[in-house]
């Protein structure tokens, strides 16, 4: 064998080994919500990086852990928590640490999202912030609609037309709210107070399923004329049907944070990682906050959306509206026990 | 006691009996069948229960290992911190068991517990409040944390409800990976998963748990408290404690007892379902009887209806079979009672009783016949079956009676043999009874002609013939029309008798006499018409025999209505109306007369000569032959000392003796007397006794015989040949001559047998050394042939007839015979 020849080799070699090293990350597993990412800026992710985004849906925090918890966190490598979760599914040790570094577009983002729950700033990126409220079909229900109660005791003809979000904290928080207590409290009697009231509704519950947000949603169809809805998510449908109305109920309700997180079992992390600096840099966050109708918390990409995006008052509810809104606090493990509990006896 | 109730109460009890005891089986054995079906049904529905119980216990136990098996229970147990069970996994943990309880509804509850006891997740299928969380002190909790086994199973009440449950319980003991070493080190107790299993399905089937109407089970727990019972209300009441110790101690065996239960005797079977919990089947005894009882009932109205049914058919059978055939036979046996001895007995039956019917028949029968025998008897004569005097007086009276309501004549004829005492003294009553006989036979054979020749005549007017006794035959004429009827029969009876009768080599002459009565001329009562008729048959007698004579004619001959053939007789010897006719016997070698025999004759003067045949029998039976014998044998004595004084004869006389003579005359003397009164010669004198006569006479008058033969006096056997004397006889009798009857010499020369008769007769005279004479001879060649045959005297027509005294006088003188003789002689 000649040298020549032995170097020819060794260069083949070396070519396979480059090639195969950038086709590695080609795609990426990332779990989300439905309807909560615009596939044009996944189209131009994959343009730019030639990694595939591959999203996987939940339809409630719930869900997410239930999902997580069957795959101990794996087969993932991108997926959106809630801010209450984080700490906790990091606890269990399936996130990866976040920080500017792996992060660069980090620095868009407004300090007070990233600090808003345990544990958030050191393995989410936020994504967006909502609230949560009443969507309901205005030619359907014959009132207009203020409170929780209107959903929570809902009138006889609208029976079998409502729906609830499975979501153990959303779904026990409202109720906790319509009966004007705390959203994050463990007093028992308050609870099941809110049970009581969660099971007198539950035989005019059509489902607890969060609605889709498409053409084919059961709101758009008339099947439900009421729902607990994620704020932003009303204009999506209000792109269908102008008699989509959304309310903030006076009782309050929940602000939330969603987080983008890396799992720690995921083989990509750096594709992941480069996805989600993609996402917050400020010209997607952007475009991506007018597709989904959400608050960014990015504030490079705040500055760049239009004035009546800014000023509408389902995405960004002034001071007013969100007086009675609260986040999820961190509860001791018993409570959060007792709410598993109800929620399992009014859901399954 | 009647037969009814006699064969009722022997049959009734033989079918009932059988049938009690059958009955009294087939209730003990339905009693046995019915508990041992009743207790097998509740084995088998206990053991069962018991089954699907432990089933269910299995099932339960099995999928508490399953449940405790799935990733996310063992998940759950390892995780320690609790925030992240109760966030993270709580929620699925729980819709996990919430899918477990829907797909087992007999699972009320699925937990999670701690090792310390806390209630770290618990599941129910209905919204039941939570009492506790921490069960670390609950008793259930004490057991199972000491429990090391794999599955802890136990009953017992939660706390949240009052339900009696089966929990089941396991440990879950793990090995965390993630900071223990697999191999080395120990499964740590991470936590008990608890299912709590509803005995509802018991209680399902506890109320479909039945046997019969009542047989039911129930379960309690150890302290006796009802927890599943049929009846709601009997739910949380406590079972005796007796009762439950009994129980307890049957719960392991699958045998059922019998105890008091609630008041009531039942089997009691018992099954050890779990610690805690037994289940117990009651079998009201009282139901187990009632089948039994009802069979019972059964058997009860069956052994009546049997009784009844026997009753009825046995008196109907009864009265068929036997109580009608005797009634008829004791109807028939008071109609025997009453006389009528043929009574109709209506019976077809084969049996002993128509056996009995028949042969109570037949001895009626035979009674009738006897009856019909001695009736016949008493009316009838035993000889000729005739009617008797009796019989004869009472038809005659019936007769009467008749012929009076219709004005009509009628006859009776009194007959009377003529002979009969003859016969019946020379041939023997035997003889006289077969003349009586015969006589009745042509007499009633006649009467059946009359009939047939007057069949124009009514049935009822034949006439009847009696025998009054004795030889006195009546005949009884119904319907006569005048005397001439009776006259016609009396004429035609005349004629038939004296027709010969034959008996045997006898032969009889008879005839008869009849006297006739009229009704009603002669009398209008029957004692008068028979007493009447009897006096005409005596005119008829004195008539001469062998006529008839009407009573009414007789009377003018009344005053020999008295005076009979006897009387007649007796006159005639004091009116000298007997003669002696006299015929020579003749030596047949020299035709010289040797001797004469005087012949008896009554010359009457009404009727002209009466031959001896008529008379003599008359004479002997009434004892007039004594004077007239001795009379013929001095008149004989004296005419022939007459005709020797006269010179003309040198002859003997012979005279015939009768065997009553020799029996009741002392002949010997009389003979002497004549003798010696005549002052003949002993020779001269010869008696002549017929051969039958002789036979007859007892053995001292042969002894007379023989003295007179010692005297000279010659005994001669008259009639030789027609007795059975034998030659010893002969021999020994002191005869001196045989006498051959003429009815040999008659046809000696045409019939050989006579000849040879004849032959022998002389032969056996010669050869005793006697002499001999031939009667009858009546031509010279029969008088030739016997004097070559050594015959000693002729006597016959051929020499003379018997001629009287005066006329034989004549004869002698003139000697011619001894002329006559002489030339036939030498011819």
């Amino acid at each position: 064998m000649s040298v020549s020849k032995t170097l020819l080799v060794a260069f083949f070699l070396l070519a396979t080994s480059v090639v195969a090293k950038a086709a590695e990350p080609k795609e990426l597993v990332f779990l989300s919500w439905p309807d909560y990412m615009d596939p044009e800026i996944l189209e131009e992710f994959e343009q730019r990086t030639g990694i595939t985004i591959k999203q996987s849906y939940f339809d409630s925090d719930t869900a997410r852990g239930e999902l997580l918890l069957e795959t101990e966190g794996k087969g993932f490598d991108v997926a959106l928590i809630n801010g209450a979760s984080i700490r906790i599914l990091a606890k269990r040790g399936w996130l990866e640490p976040l920080d500017e570094l792996s992060i660069p577009n980090l620095k868009h983002v407004d300090p007070r999202f990233r600090t808003a729950f345990e544990k958030a700033e050191d393995f989410g990126v936020p994504y967006f912030w909502g609230t949560l409220g009443i969507v309901y079909r205005q030619d359907l229900v014959p009132f207009p609609v203020t409170s929780w109660m209107d959903l929570l005791q809902p009138v006889k003809q609208l029976h079998g037309k409502v729906s609830m979000i499975g979501d153990s904290a959303d779904m026990i928080g409202v109720a906790l709210k319509a009966l004007g207590y705390s959203l994050n409290s463990t007093a028992p009697q308050e609870l099941r107070e809110a049970e009581s009231l969660l099971q007198a509704q539950a035989p005019a519950v059509k489902t607890y399923r969060y609605i889709s947000l498409n053409e084919n949603s059961a709101l758009l169809t008339g099947q439900l004329a009421m729902s607990m809805m994620y704020n932003g998510d009303t204009r999506m449908l209000q792109e269908y049907n102008e008699n989509i109305a959304f309310v903030f109920p006076k009782e309050g309700g929940n602000i939330w944070i969603d987080y983008l997180s890396v799992l720690s079992a995921s083989p990509k992390k750096a594709a992941a990682k480069r996805f989600i600096n993609f996402l917050n840099e400020p010209e997607i966050a952007a475009r991506l906050a007018q597709y989904v109708y959400y608050a960014t918390p990015n504030k490079a990409a705040e500055a760049l959306l239009p004035e009546d995006f800014r000023n509408d008052p389902v995405i960004y509810p002034s001071e007013e509206t969100l007086k009675n809104f609260e986040t999820y606090q961190r509860l001791p493990p018993r409570a959060q026990k007792n709410r598993a509990a109800i929620f399992s006896r009014i859901v399954y | 006691m009647r037969l009814h109730t006699k064969v009722l109460l022997v049959v009734v009890p033989l079918a009932v009996i059988p049938l009690l005891i059958l009955g009294g089986f087939a209730y003990d054995q339905q009693r046995t069948t019915a508990v041992e079906r009743s207790s097998s049904q509740m084995t088998a529905l206990m053991d069962q229960m018991t089954r699907n119980f432990q089933m269910h216990q299995d099932v339960a136990e099995a999928n508490v290992k399953l449940f405790a098996d799935a990733s996310l229970v063992r998940a759950y147990a390892l995780t320690e911190d609790e925030e992240e069970r109760y966030v993270l996994m709580l929620p699925s943990l729980l819709k996990l068991f919430s899918s477990y309880l829907r797909a087992y509804p007999d699972y009320s509850e699925i937990r999670f517990l701690l090792p310390d006891g806390y209630e770290d997740a618990r599941t129910t299928s209905m919204p039941t409040p939570n009492v506790t969380e921490e069960e670390g002190e609950t008793p259930f909790f004490q057991e199972l944390a000491r429990f090391e086994g794999e599955t802890f199973t136990r009953v017992s009440t939660r706390p949240e409800s009052s339900e009696i449950s089966l929990q089941v319980a396991r440990p879950i003991r793990l090995i965390d990976l993630a900071v223990q070493d697999p191999l080395n080190s120990k499964p740590t107790l991470r936590g008990y998963l608890v299912v709590t299993m509803r005995l509802n399905f018991m209680a399902e089937q506890i109320a479909s748990s039945r046997v019969g109407a009542n047989g039911h089970t129930l379960i309690v727990n150890e302290a006796g408290k009802i927890l599943f019972h049929q009846d709601p209300s009997k739910l949380g009441q406590q079972l005796p404690a007796s009762l439950l110790d009994r129980a307890l101690k049957t719960g392991e065996d699958t045998q059922l007892v019998s105890v008091s239960y609630l008041d009531s005797k039942s089997l009691l079977s018992a099954r050890r379902l779990h610690d805690g919990l037994l289940l117990i089947g009651v079998l009201p005894e009282a139901e187990l009887l009632e089948e039994g009882g009802r069979l019972g009932k059964a058997v009860a109205w069956v052994v009546l209806g049997t009784v009844l049914l026997l009753i009825i058919v046995l008196l109907v059978a009864m009265s068929f079979l036997m109580t009608r055939p005797l009634r008829h036979l004791m109807n028939a046996i008071s109609e025997i009672g009453q006389g009528n001895l043929t009574p109709e007995i209506a019976l077809s039956s084969r049996d002993e009783l128509g056996q009995l019917m028949r042969s109570f028949q037949g001895m009626a029968g035979n009674l009738e016949k006897s009856r019909v025998k001695i009736e016949h008897l008493a009316y009838h004569d035993s000889l000729t079956g005739l009617p008797n005097r009796f019989r004869a007086h009472e038809t005659l009276r019936r007769m009467i009676s008749l012929a009076r309501r219709e004005n009509g004549k009628m006859a009776v004829l009194f007959l009377d043999l003529d002979n009969f005492k003859r016969v019946n003294d020379t041939l023997g009553h035997q003889v006289g009874d077969q003349l009586l006989k015969e006589t009745a036979t042509r007499l009633t054979s006649l009467l059946r002609a009359e009939d047939v020749i007057h069949q124009e005549v009514p049935q009822n007017t034949s006439g009847v013939l009696a025998r009054l006794g004795g030889d006195e035959f009546v005949i009884l004429l119904p319907k006569v029309n005048g005397s001439q009827d009776a006259a016609k029969v009396a004429s035609r009876i005349l004629d038939i008798v004296k027709v010969p009768f034959h008996f045997g080599h006898e032969e009889i002459y008879s005839g008869s006499s009849i006297g006739v009565s009229l009704f009603p001329d002669d009398g209008t009562e029957v004692d008068d018409l028979i007493k009447r008729a009897d006096a005409a048959m005596y005119q008829a007698k004195e008539q001469g025999r062998n006529n008839f004579q009407f009573y009414s004619a007789s009377y003018n001959l009344a005053v020999l209505e008295h005076i009979s053939l006897e009387s007649r007789l007796r006159r005639a010897l004091s009116n000298s109306e007997l003669e002696l006719y006299y015929q020579p016997l003749v030596q047949a070698r020299t035709g010289k007369i040797v001797g004469l025999e005087a012949l008896l004759r009554w010359n009457d003067p009404v009727e002209g000569v009466i031959p001896p045949d008529r008379f003599i029998p008359i004479a002997e039976d009434s004892g007039l032959i004594l004077p007239i014998g001795e009379w013929v044998l001095r008149e004989a004595g004296r005419q022939l000392s007459v005709w020797q004084a006269a010179g003309l004869s040198g002859a003997f006389v012979s005279v015939n003796v009768s065997a009553i003579q020799l029996q009741r005359q002392d002949l010997v003397s009389i003979v002497g007397q004549v003798l010696k009164d005549s002052g003949l010669s002993p020779w001269q004198l010869e008696l002549e006794i017929t051969e039958t006569a002789l036979m007859k006479i007892r053995p001292e008058v042969i002894g007379d015989l023989d003295a007179m033969r010692q005297k000279g006096v010659t005994i001669s056997l008259d009639d030789f040949g027609t007795g059975y004397s034998s030659l010893s006889l002969l021999q020994e009798l002191p005869i001196s001559k045989l006498k051959i009857d003429k009815s040999f010499v008659r046809d000696m020369l045409v019939d050989p047998k006579d000849a040879a008769i004849v032959s022998a007769v002389l032969f056996i005279a010669k050869s005793l050394g006697l002499r001999s004479t031939a009667e009858g001879v009546e031509t010279l060649e029969q008088a030739a042939h016997l004097a070559k045959e050594g015959c000693d005297q002729l006597q016959g027509y051929l020499l003379s007839r018997p001629l009287p005294a005066a006329e034989m006088t004549r004869f002698l003188k003139s000697r011619k015979a001894m002329g006559l003789l002489k030339s036939t002689l030498q011819v």
